[in-house]
C-alpha cells in the first residue's frame, strides 16, 4: 500500500507517555507539516506555538484542571469526559506528554478553525509516520481566552486578535498500536456506486 | 518614558505595567493586589528573576496581583518587557 495511505489508516490516539523527549530534528519535522497544511488562499496567517518546558507545562495543567472542574456541566456537553478525567488522580490534560503544539489563527476569520484543524491533522499524520505517538487536545481551544491560560501564550508571540482553535501532544509511547477499530456504517455517502 | 502592560486584572492573573527608567537607576518593583501580604517576596523573586534574564535592568515594574500562578507572573512580566521594547 502507498506509504502515506497506510499511515493514515492506522494512525491511532496515544494516551499513555514515556519520558523519552522528543529529538529537535523530529520535532522541527512535525512542525513543517503543520506549517504545509493548507490554508484559505495561502494566507498562512496560522501560528503554531509549541510548549515544552515543564514549569509552563504544569501550570497549563493546573489551569485546565481548574476550568475543567468549574464547568457547569449542559446537556450533551462536550467537555463531560473531560470533566470526569479531571476528577481523577494524576489528572494530566495531555497524558504526561512532553510536547504541547497549539495553532492559532485570527479570531474573527471563519475559516481559522478549519486552518488549524488541518495543521493540527498534518502533526498528526507525521507524529504517527516517525514513531511517535500523538493526541488531539482540545482544553487550550476551550479555554483560549481565560485570561491566566493566555499569559502563557503571549510570551512567544500570540497577540490579542488570535485565538488557539486546535492543538495536539507528542512524545514516545510504549504502548502497543492496538487494532483499528472499525469504521461506523452510514458515514460514506455516495451519489454513485463505488 | 514609555510603559507597556500585559495582563488582566481578573481572579487568577495579573496586570503587570513595566515603565522605563533612566539608565544606571536599577529596577524598582512595585507589588499590590490580594496575594501580595502572603507571597510579597516571592513574587519580586520571581520578577527580578525575569527582568534579569531578559536584560532588563532600569525598570520600574508594578505588579497587580489577584492569585496568579508563579508562571504566570513571569509570563506576563516577559510580555510586558517585550512589548515595551516594541517587540510584540
Amino acid at each position: 500500500m502507498n506509504a502515506v495511505i497506510e499511515n493514515m489508516l492506522s494512525r491511532r490516539s496515544v494516551r499513555s507517555y514515556t519520558d523519552q523527549p522528543v529529538e529537535p530534528v523530529l520535532l522541527k519535522t512535525i512542525l513543517d507539516c503543520g506549517l504545509y497544511a493548507p490554508t484559505g488562499h495561502n494566507s498562512q496567517r496560522t501560528k503554531i506555538f509549541v510548549q515544552q518546558k515543564p514549569e509552563t507545562i504544569a501550570a497549563l495543567n493546573v489551569i485546565v484542571q481548574r476550568e475543567l472542574l468549574a464547568h457547569m456541566l449542559t446537556e450533551n456537553d462536550v467537555m463531560a469526559s473531560s470533566i470526569a478525567r479531571a476528577k481523577t488522580p494524576n489528572y494530566h490534560f495531555m497524558h504526561h506528554a512532553g510536547v504541547l503544539i497549539s495553532v492559532a489563527g485570527p479570531r474573527d476569520y471563519s475559516n481559522s478553525m478549519a486552518e488549524c484543524a488541518a495543521a493540527v491533522e498534518n502533526m498528526l499524520l507525521a507524529a504517527h509516520s516517525l514513531g511517535l505517538g500523538g493526541c488531539w487536545i482540545n482544553q487550550p481551544n476551550w479555554f483560549h481566552d481565560v485570561p491566566d491560560l493566555r499569559a502563557l501564550f503571549e510570551p512567544l508571540g500570540m497577540r490579542d486578535d488570535e485565538v488557539i482553535l486546535a492543538s495536539l501532544c507528542v512524545g514516545y509511547t510504549n504502548l502497543q498500536t492496538p487494532p483499528m477499530p472499525p469504521r461506523k456504517d452510514g458515514r460514506l455517502i455516495c451519489d454513485m456506486p463505488l | 518614558m514609555k510603559t507597556a502592560s500585559a495582563g488582566t486584572l481578573e481572579s487568577m492573573d495579573c496586570l503587570v505595567t513595566v515603565t522605563e527608567a533612566a539608565p544606571g537607576s536599577g529596577v524598582v518593583i512595585e507589588l499590590e493586589g490580594s496575594s501580595v501580604s502572603r507571597f510579597r517576596s516571592a513574587m519580586e523573586k520571581t520578577v527580578r528573576s525575569t527582568l534579569s534574564d531578559l536584560g532588563a535592568n532600569d525598570v520600574t515594574v508594578n505588579v497587580n496581583d489577584h492569585g496568579s500562578l508563579d508562571v504566570v507572573l513571569e509570563a506576563r512580566v516577559e510580555t510586558a518587557v517585550k512589548r515595551l521594547r516594541g517587540e510584540k
